[in-house]
């Protein structure tokens, strides 16, 4: 079977892992200030921000509609309200932009801070991370290498394969020989055209350089990881195999959002990665007419149901976080979670007052802060450092906030 | 003397350091001051020091600035539409000094781009890359989800400058290559085994009615449920017996939903499940294998299919039949697939004969020389010297001193081939003109988009392809041949954005679900459909605007009411309009052209309202080569839902703010020609709204209530009024120059697979010119542009 036959996929699907509990000491991390595993999550026409903002800032705010779901959880996390993407262009590109802030550079040299922190974070872990688009997959990504986008996987059961799925070692040990020996092959089929070519050209070839090459280090990743014991996940895909965007289907997009924060999850749980970019670029097909609502109530209203059904789930989620006990605390404590919009007010593609929600990481969390006209870069430092990168400096970021 | 000599050799190269320092520091020269000027007479009031409107400085202008390219392009992109600077009373510059400041800003572009060869080298597309494949192979495989994305924005998906490899893509390479590889040359003989598929949602897509119960699948109403295995089976090619489990439920309660047991389903039973031919689906999905239950239940499959079933036209049981209030009803329950194959193995495959001449006593492959340079020449598209097969030589050797058979080896090859950039990339040089193989390809891929055939390839080899005549003729060979139809769906899909289509629903209150259900997969063929005839009978492009003929289906016509005789099966047919006849019908007058199908007034609402503001954008774009940035910060003018005020009231405002009129005094009038056009395109001449009555649960019902008249009269930005779609038409028509141009810059960057260079403008106006001279006709203008000497070069 396609499947069974199906290296990549199946060795990357194996799995080997020692459960969280054993990682903890790791990178000699103090005392519960420093985190070390980020959830980054964009969704890009940000929350209807009429029913997001609370109306009072501090501690005693009161959940808007939108918040309600996650309220429960207040303790857990911060609103973070007023911040802007500094983009000359502003409008939709800072979809794809709101990751890597706003350079006057060129797009070769944008690397978004999921991908910043995952060059740090996923030296150990065997996949470096993940970027989870949920559909269409047509979309621009938003988490970028040198200004090439990272795309990930959209579909939830190709994801649990890659994280989860079984594979027959033996041959995938033979498998990746091969690999090896077709790349070697391929690069220096790319090295002799290099010699050849204008340019222009040299920078294209460029990526298939550094595709190749990461393709080879993830062949040995591999190689390393087939020697670990197996280990059993208790998940099952049953009933999620078939998620796809579909049009105005609200239990199905649900469901849709619910499996891939259930991965998410498990991909922290059993130590696979400890970056994750989620990336929403619309929740069902509906929802880029909707949020040109134009004030008109009934669509306002299911901008406002699909707002929620995002807070709903992640308020599972981060549950789950704060349920997950490990050697310093819990799962949460160590997980700075990040959730932004990429615009304003879709409706009018503004790119300021942007809705933010940050959780776990040690931060102190409970209320509702302006943090008027800040850059998102210097929010993105602040989280960096969390996750002890010792950096001063992200794009036009370069004050950490006190939160 | 000596001494002399000396410092003369040591001045010059004291000169030549400087110039080398110099470079990275653009140069200015009487070019930039004359910008520098012009700037500061006209436009430093509104981006100078004070004021940045559009976040544009230009008091700051320098060096710096004026060596970038998008800059420059946008402000003489301005200028040249005389957009900017506004006209608000202040002083304007002459039309001799716009004309001199664009031609300094054309040049400087000029020699900006002469440092760099056009376009970059760029990778193959999901569908070039699937079609290379299955072309190579006769395959039908279905990869393009597993391949890396394309450009994922506006514009073509073969653009290079807007695709990208990641590192990830890499991996998606490596895989996909394996499984062809692995299904294209089978290393061994295959033994036959059972493999039995589960109907469940892990392995089965559904569409439309099937249900799962019972831990199967239940295809629903006849001719709509359709189940499909969701991957390719990656069984060995051969014939296989294939047999379906059901359950045959009879159904209690008062809904009949409590199905209870009865048997296992019997002969009767299954032969209803036959697939119903009609399914669009089957036009496209070529990997599909159905299971015809009223045949000899045999198949032949190969690594790539699919299995499909849904249930037969005829009437039997399902729904349809069901009595009304209870009582005893059935349904067939499919458990799983099984399959039983591969009998009547031939060796070598027949896959591999068509590859390979020459095999051992086993029927495996033979010269691994030979076979090495079948498959390169097919899979890189060009002749490789040998020295650079050498590794591919070593890779099988080895292969084969481990014990794997020339199959075995050669699959290993195939595995390397498919990751190497000579496959994966397209190689035209490194700038000037292209070699008969880079020529060969730009054909094929263009029109085709695939690689060269047999024919093409021997016309490359024999240095042919150079010669205008020779690819006027080829043109034309491979315009009538069966894979053109890539090129119609292709462009016209991707020039008009038609997949946004997908993303609108009217609302139901204007349109009944079940009747969009019904017509919604025809409203993108519709424009492909149309496009297709003006190809083939080589119409003008001012069809585009106006037409006096539609090319629509039965169901289509539900919306346009324009009578004719339809194909069965939903067919597509040519229908004339008359509307110079005696007494044209209004429907005819109506319609014709682009601007009024369904599709494009759908995609540019939001399902109940209409946008002038998208439609105007979408016409001046696609038919006029406008370009419009989006707004940044701006509100969108607030909607009103009382239907008091009408849309051509509410954009009036734009025209109060000079940064908004710059582009609206085009737009907004353009749109409003066409709101007498609803959003599914049907006429009216009256508003109406959607008034919520009851509410059922969750189910909503409305009515419509009717608001205001429509009112179309509006005025273009040059002063020109326009009226109605009638007005709208014959502004357009009145240039049909620029509409040909607009067309031919959408045809020059899909057929050379880049975007446009200022140098462009030239060759483009000359294929223009050529095209001219023949009326526009739409096969014309493609053939001028293969022949021309531009499509030679990079």
């Amino acid at each position: 079977m396609f499947d069974r036959r199906n290296f990549l996929k199946a060795a990357g699907g194996t799995l080997f892992l020692p459960s969280l509990e054993s990682f903890g000491q790791g990178a000699g991390l103090p005392g519960g200030k420093t985190a070390e595993r980020f959830l980054c999550i964009v969704y890009d026409y940000g929350f209807y921000p009429e029913a997001f903002f609370p109306a009072e800032v501090g501690e005693a705010y009161e959940a808007s509609p939108v918040l309600k779901p996650l309220d429960r959880m207040r303790d857990q996390y911060t609103v973070l309200g007023g911040f802007s993407h500094k983009s000359p262009l502003g409008g939709h590109p800072n979809q794809y932009k709101i990751l890597s802030g706003d350079s006057q550079d060129s797009r070769e040299s944008r690397t978004s801070v999921d991908q910043v922190v995952a060059e740090q974070l996923g030296k150990e872990t065997r996949l470096r991370n993940l970027v989870v688009q949920v559909n269409p997959a047509t979309s621009t990504s938003c988490s970028w290498i040198g200004g090439v986008p990272a795309y990930n996987e959209n579909d939830p059961s190709a994801l649990f394969q890659t994280l989860f799925g079984k594979i027959d070692k033996g041959k995938a040990r033979g498998q990746i020989g091969d690999q090896k020996t077709i790349l070697d092959i391929s690069l220096a089929q790319a090295r002799s055209l290099q010699k050849k070519v204008s340019r222009g050209d040299r920078q294209k070839l460029e990526e298939y350089f550094s595709s190749v090459r990461e393709t080879e280090k993830d062949i040995e990743k591999k190689l390393k990881w087939l020697e670990k014991p197996e280990l059993k996940v208790d998940y099952s895909m049953e009933g999620r195999d078939d998620l796809v965007m579909r049009n105005y289907d609200f239990e199905n997009a649900r469901l849709y959002i619910k499996t891939v924060f259930d991965l998410v999850y498990l991909a922290f749980k059993y130590d696979m990665t400890r970056t994750i970019t989620v990336h929403i670029p619309t929740i069902t097909s509906g929802h880029h007419g909707a949020s040109h609502h134009s004030k008109r109530p009934y669509m306002i209203k299911n901008l406002i149901n699909l707002d929620r059904l995002l807070t709903t789930e992640l308020a599972d989620l981060l549950q789950k976080f704060c349920e997950t006990k490990t050697a310093r605390g819990t799962m949460n404590d160590e997980t700075v979670t990040f959730l932004t919009g990429a615009l304003g007010d879709a409706n009018s593609h503004q790119g300021h007052n942007l809705q933010g929600i940050l959780a776990g990481g040690g931060f102190d969390h409970g209320s509702y802060r302006r943090i008027e006209d800040e850059d998102i870069c210097n929010v993105f430092l602040t989280i960096m450092q969390r996750l002890g990168l010792e950096e001063d400096k992200f794009v036009t970021g370069s004050r950490a906030l006190s939160i | 003397m000596t001494g002399r000599f000396l410092i003369i050799v040591s001045l010059a190269l004291v000169v030549q350091d400087a110039r080398a320092a110099a470079t990275p520091q653009p140069a200015g020269g009487a070019g930039l001051d004359e910008v520098g000027e012009f700037f500061a007479r006209y436009c430093y009031r509104c981006h100078g020091e004070e004021r940045q409107r559009g976040d544009l400085r230009l008091d700051t202008f320098d060096a710096a600035g004026w060596a970038e390219r998008d800059l420059l392009r946008e402000i003489r992109a301005v200028l040249l539409e005389g957009e900017m600077p506004p006209d608000d009373g202040e002083r304007q510059p002459t039309d001799d000094e716009r004309a001199r400041v664009e031609a300094q800003l054309r040049a400087r572009l000029l020699a900006l781009e002469g440092e760099t060869a056009a376009g970059v080298y760029r990778r193959l597309n999901r569908s070039e890359y699937q079609n290379t494949i299955n072309d190579t192979f006769g395959t039908s495989f279905d990869l393009a989800k597993r391949l890396p994305l394309d450009n994922p924005g506006e514009g073509f998906s073969n653009t290079g400058e807007k695709m990208f490899l990641s590192p990830l893509s890499m991996k998606q390479y490596a895989e996909v290559a394996f499984d062809i590889a692995e299904a294209v040359i089978p290393a061994h003989r295959p033994e036959v085994e059972t493999v039995r598929l589960e109907a469940s949602a892990k392995n089965f897509n559904k569409r439309w009615d099937v249900k799962q119960k019972k831990g199967g699948l239940v295809l629903g109403e006849p001719g709509y449920g359709l189940m499909y295995s969701k991957r390719p089976l990656g069984l060995p090619e051969g014939v296989y017996d294939f047999e379906i489990k059901a359950t045959h439920y009879a159904n209690r309660g008062r809904h009949g939903h409590d199905l209870q047991e009865t048997a296992p389903a019997g002969d009767d039973e299954l032969k209803r499940l036959v697939i119903y031919e009609d399914q669009d689906i089957f036009s496209h999905r070529k990997d599909f294998v159905l299971l015809r239950t009223n045949r000899p239940q045999k198949i032949f499959l190969r690594p790539e299919n699919r299995v499909a079933l849904s249930e037969n036209t005829v009437p039997g049981r399902g729904r349809v039949e069901r009595p009304e209030g209870g009582g005893e009803r059935h349904t067939t329950v499919i458990d799983a697939i099984e399959l039983t194959g591969p009998y009547g193995v031939v060796w070598p495959t027949e896959g591999v004969r068509r590859l390979f001449a020459d095999f051992d006593g086993q029927g495996n492959i033979g010269d691994l020389d030979r076979a090495i340079a079948t498959l390169a020449t097919k899979l890189f598209r060009r002749e490789l010297p040998p020295a650079e097969l050498a590794a591919y030589r070593e890779l099988a050797e080895r292969e084969i001193e481990r014990g794997e058979n020339g199959n075995g080896a050669v699959q290993l090859v195939l595995k390397a081939m498919l990751c190497s950039p000579h496959f994966l990339y397209k190689h035209e040089g490194s700038g000037g003109e292209l070699d008969g193989y880079s020529i060969a390809s730009r054909l094929s891929y263009f029109l085709w988009s695939s690689c060269p055939d047999e024919e093409l390839m021997d016309l490359a080899r024999a240095g042919k392809l150079k010669d205008p005549s020779v690819r006027r003729q080829q043109f034309h060979r491979m315009l009538g041949g069966a894979k053109s139809h890539r090129f119609t769906d292709t462009f016209v899909s991707e020039w008009l954005e038609l997949e946004k289509i997908k993303e609108v629903e009217p609302h139901e209150a204007f349109f009944r679900k079940q009747d969009f259900h019904r017509v919604k997969g025809y409203l993108h063929r519709e424009p492909i459909e149309f496009f297709k005839v003006m190809l083939e009978e080589n119409l003008s492009v001012t069809n585009f605007v106006d037409s006096d003929f539609a090319v629509i289906n039965d169901v289509l016509n539900g919306i346009y009411h324009l009578g004719g005789k339809f194909p069965p099966g939903h067919g597509f047919a040519k229908v004339e309009l008359g509307k110079g006849g005696p007494r044209p019908h209004p429907n005819a007058l109506r319609r014709g052209g682009l601007l009024t199908q369904a599709g494009m007034l759908l995609m540019t609402s939001d399902g109940t309202v209409t946008s002038p503001i998208y439609r105007g954008v979408w016409v001046l774009k696609k038919l006029f080569g406008s370009e419009f940035v989006p707004p940044n910060n701006v509100s969108t003018l607030p909607a009103d839902v009382r239907g008091a005020t009408s849309i051509r009231e509410l954009v009036k405002k734009h025209r109060a703010d000079p940064s908004c009129a710059r582009c609206h005094d085009k737009i907004d009038p353009v749109g409003i020609a066409l709101e007498n056009y609803d959003m599914i395109g049907r006429w009216r001449e009256q508003y109406s709204r959607p008034v919520l009555v009851k509410k059922e649960g969750d189910r909503e019902h409305f009515k419509l209530e009717k608001t205001l008249g429509v009112e179309v009269d509006a005025v273009y930005v040059d002063g020109r009024q326009i009226d109605g779609i009638g007005g709208l038409k014959e502004m357009l028509l009145a240039d049909e120059d620029r509409l040909a141009r607009a067309f031919l810059e959408k045809l020059f960057v899909y057929g050379m697979g880049r975007e446009l260079t200022t140098r462009d403008e030239g060759e483009i106006e000359k294929i223009r010119q050529r095209a001219s001279s023949t009326g526009y006709g739409l096969r014309d203008m493609i053939e001028c542009l293969v022949t021309s000497e531009g499509f030679i070069r990079r």
